[in-house]
């Protein structure tokens, strides 16, 4: 793991973690109160002074509402890959070690799973429940392990075939104990890898959803749901739609730069790394 | 000196960029080959061998700086042009693995006729001709002109690196390690080749190899080195009769032939640490890329084995005999297909592990996870026995390896250590019946003793069984009390090893298998044929020297021949008369 992290990567986590600082500390930085209402003069003022991104057809302050709505995509891309990779990493080790028939009817279920078109399910889901944030975060990481799972079990199969783990298993040492102590320390760098190219997607999905109408509800404020807001205004009022857009371009690039990165430094299989010989 | 000096290397240093500073490969390297003479130029890995053959070819590596004089029948090699034009024509070479020196996409053909076009400037019928004698020297074939070098032998790709080293008429060849990844049989065949061709022509020989036994049998001249400094260098009967420095004296001393075969007497303690009846492996492989249609590969039939507690047995034959898939039933990391296994008394269901009955591998570093630290490993394999655990620092101690290890992790540490680690972690688990896989198969020859030392020692103390898997028959007989030869899957004799052995498959082992101070016999048989084994009859019966009209009809059994021995042959009465 000699890998180095190439600028490319860098700028991926400086972005990524500017955006995180700007989210979290969103209440100090913030010039008004994302959800306070305007006087009627105050609707649709274009970028100002006063208000560096502008006010919405409510009045509202673009920049405070920017950094605010980035909460709720890190929040459901962090949970929601959390959730796919945690559980796809459990079936990908218990197909991968576990017996036979229990590999079989693992990776049924994950090729069922597979078969469904993504946006449908969620769709569907979404629209037969009340829509909320935490429901799109559950959705999300609910359709999303299947490629981990198959990451997993792959890698899994070939750790058996190694002899460190025929003499694991000699030892008589419990399926358990053989996947957290044999098998997961080696798939971790590669379930890291996969999380961090996963957490891009994410992003961009939350934002779809809560730009259909089917994720963030009023009050709760998110990138999507404010470019949704702005459509109507695409030609008069561009900063509605334009900033939100903007600021879902840089997480998802950042995210993805990141991503790109933490494989070269930690996959040996990643094709972009020149080898050290 | 009967000859004139063909190369002379003088104070060669080369040095390696390292992550902790430079690294010294040759450290002031001087020596000379004799032109006409076999020179053998012996050392353990790391001690430059393979460097000193890369340089004598101008092939050092780009990141590699060096110092001191190659002179070539009077002229410098400087690893220039001149230098590089020499290679295929004056200079040739023959690598370890031909696998990787031959190109998988070209025919023998092929590769034959480009070396020949290219170093001797030959075509149309001249090409045509010298390619047939080249053959017919190497003693190939013409059959095996358009085949790809994934359809031969591992014997056979190296008879073809060679005719290719040869085309270009060479007045020195490089040979480094040419049959390590052989079989000792094919591996004197394939000797008997190269000597043949070299004296006939002249040609100078460097031979490069760690095997000092194999040198002793083939060169005229021996070099040793170590550390990339030359220890001595003479003819090679006064090398190996008296050697003046300690560290020869160290490598003939260390070499399982020139030591007394084990001759205490095993001390049962309890039940056999190892009965197995029967016992049957077989592999499948799915026989097309579409068709489901499966064929099953016979890897152990029928084989009867008996290690007693105290008692060390060793499983000997060639590689694919089937003394890994042996192991592997046995400890119940592979499901057998007939048979009944027992470990220290108690019936083992096929394809369930037990800890009473533990595995070490040929290759240590593969067999330790790499993300545990050997103290972990120790204190997990401690835990897994049901015996009371034992004191990791005092097992650690005892095997030879310090309290500091424990944190270790298996890249940090050296060969020696990592089976040593693998071998204390073997142990931990407290079985009654260890399985060593060619366990020092990897490891220089003063290591190799060493471990081998260290598996008799603590078998002795400790009392368990040990089954010894080797293609090594001297090592066998130093390290067990019995030896059991395997051929395609079954035994063929099993003999104590104190005694001489009287199949005709393990007198021809005998007779191939380099000894120190024997030069290497004639090959009387070309014993080839690698076909598949006839369906009836003795198995061996296609390259046995005494086969009989009956050995072809009958399935031969292993019967009761005299003092503990047994062997399936029943024509070894009238084979012992003509010995």
């Amino acid at each position: 793991m000699s890998g180095r992290f190439d600028l490319s990567a860098r700028c991926g986590l400086g972005l990524v973690l500017l955006l995180m600082v700007l989210s979290v500390t969103a209440g100090l930085l913030a010039p008004a109160d994302p959800t306070s209402l305007g006087a009627a003069d105050t609707h649709l003022l274009p970028p100002g002074p006063e208000h560096p991104f502008g006010t919405d057809v409510l009045g509202r302050d673009v920049l405070s509402r920017l950094l605010y709505g980035g909460r709720a995509s890190l929040a459901v891309g962090w949970f929601s890959v959390l959730l796919a990779v945690g559980l796809g990493t459990c079936v990908g080790l218990a197909a991968g070690v576990g017996p036979a028939w229990l590999d079989r009817l693992l990776m049924a279920v994950t090729n069922v799973f597979l078969a469904f078109p993504r946006i449908f399910l969620i769709l569907l889901l979404v629209a037969v429940m009340s829509p909320s944030l935490v429901l799109v975060t559950v959705v999300i990481g609910l359709t999303g392990w299947m490629g981990v799972a198959r990451l997993v079990r792959a890698e899994t199969l070939a750790l058996r075939e190694r002899e460190f783990y025929l003499a694991a298993q000699g030892l008589q040492l419990t399926a358990v104990r053989l996947a957290l102590r044999h098998v997961l320390p080696h798939v971790l760098p590669l379930v890291l890898v996969a999380a961090t190219l996963r957490l891009g997607n994410a992003i961009l999905l939350e934002s779809f959803l809560s730009y259909l109408g089917l994720g963030a509800q009023e009050p709760v404020i998110s990138w999507g749901a404010m470019i949704e807001h702005g459509h109507g205004h695409l030609l008069d009022a561009w900063w509605l739609t334009a900033f939100p857009g903007l600021a879902i371009t840089l997480m998802v690039v950042g995210y993805n730069l990141l991503g790109d990165g933490v494989r070269d430094l930690l996959d040996p299989r990643g094709g972009s790394r020149r080898s050290d010989r | 000196m009967s000859g004139k000096d063909l190369l002379s290397i003088q104070k060669l240093t080369v040095t390696f960029p390292g992550p902790d500073g430079p690294v010294r490969a040759l450290d002031g390297l001087d020596f000379d080959l004799v032109s006409g003479e076999v020179t053998a130029l012996v050392g353990e890995s790391g001690s430059g061998k393979t460097v000193t053959g890369l340089a004598v070819l101008g092939l050092l590596p780009a990141e590699a700086t060096h110092s001191g004089r190659l002179i070539w029948n009077g002229v410098e090699l400087d690893g220039g042009p001149d230098h590089r034009a020499r290679l295929g024509r004056e200079i040739a070479m023959i690598f370890q693995d031909p696998g990787a020196a031959l190109d998988p996409v070209w025919t023998v053909d092929e590769q034959l006729r480009e070396t020949l076009r290219l170093t001797a400037e030959l075509s149309g019928a001249a090409l045509e001709s010298r390619a047939v004698e080249l053959l017919d020297e190497v003693r190939l074939p013409a059959s095996i002109r358009p085949r790809y070098p994934h359809q031969l032998s591992g014997g056979q790709k190296q008879r073809v690196m060679l005719a290719l080293a040869l085309a270009g008429n060479p007045d020195l060849l490089i040979a480094d390690e040419p049959t390590t990844a052989l079989d000792v049989t094919i591996q004197a065949g394939v000797l008997d080749t190269l000597q043949a061709a070299v004296r006939q022509r002249g040609v100078s020989l460097l031979f490069i190899t760690h095997d000092l036994s194999l040198a002793g049998g083939f060169a005229d001249r021996i070099a040793v080195i170590r550390d990339g400094c030359l220890v001595e260098q003479g003819p090679v009967d006064s090398v190996l009769a008296s050697p003046r420095r300690t560290h020869t004296r160290d490598l003939i001393a260390a070499l399982p032939d020139s030591r007394p075969p084990r001759d205490d007497q095993a001390i049962a303690t309890g039940p056999d640490a190892l009965a197995c009846v029967g016992l049957g492996v077989e592999h499948e492989r799915r026989r097309t890329f579409w068709s489901n249609t499966r064929e099953t590969l016979t890897a152990v039939s029928d084989v009867d084995l008996t290690v007693g507690s105290g008692e060390a047995v060793a499983l000997v034959g060639e590689s694919g005999c089937g003394k890994t898939s042996l192991a592997r039933a046995v400890t119940g990391l592979l499901t057998r297909v007939a048979g009944d296994v027992s470990v220290a008394g108690e019936a083992r269901p096929p394809g369930v592990p037990t800890v009473r009955a533990q595995l070490i591998f040929q290759d240590a570093y593969a067999s330790l996870d790499p993300r545990q630290s050997c103290g972990d490993a120790l204190s997990e394999a401690a835990r897994a026995s049901d015996i009371s655990p034992i004191d990791i620092v005092a097992a650690m101690t005892e095997i030879g390896l310090d309290a500091g290890a424990a944190s270790r992790y298996p890249h940090q540490l050296s060969g020696g250590q990592r089976q040593r680690v693998a071998l204390a972690r073997a142990l931990a688990a407290r079985p009654r019946l260890l399985v060593a896989d060619e366990p020092t198969a990897s490891l220089d020859v003063l290591m190799q003793s060493r471990i081998v030392q260290l598996l008799v020692d603590l078998q002795r103390k400790q009392g368990w069984g040990m089954l010894l898997i080797t293609h090594d028959l001297p090592l066998a007989r130093i390290a067990c009390h019995r030896i059991a030869v395997m051929y395609n899957g079954e035994i063929v004799e099993v003999f104590p090893s104190a005694s001489e052995p009287r199949h005709p498959y393990t007198r021809e082992l005998v007779a191939v298998t380099p000894v120190l101070g024997v030069s290497l016999p004639p090959v009387k048989t070309l014993s080839m044929s690698v076909g598949p084994p006839p369906e009836t009859g003795c198995a061996f019966a296609p390259r046995c020297s005494h086969v009989q009209p009956a050995c072809t009809s009958k399935k031969p059994l292993l019967a009761r021949a005299g003092e503990g021995r047994l062997i399936r042959c029943p024509i070894v009465q009238r084979i012992d008369g003509t010995h």
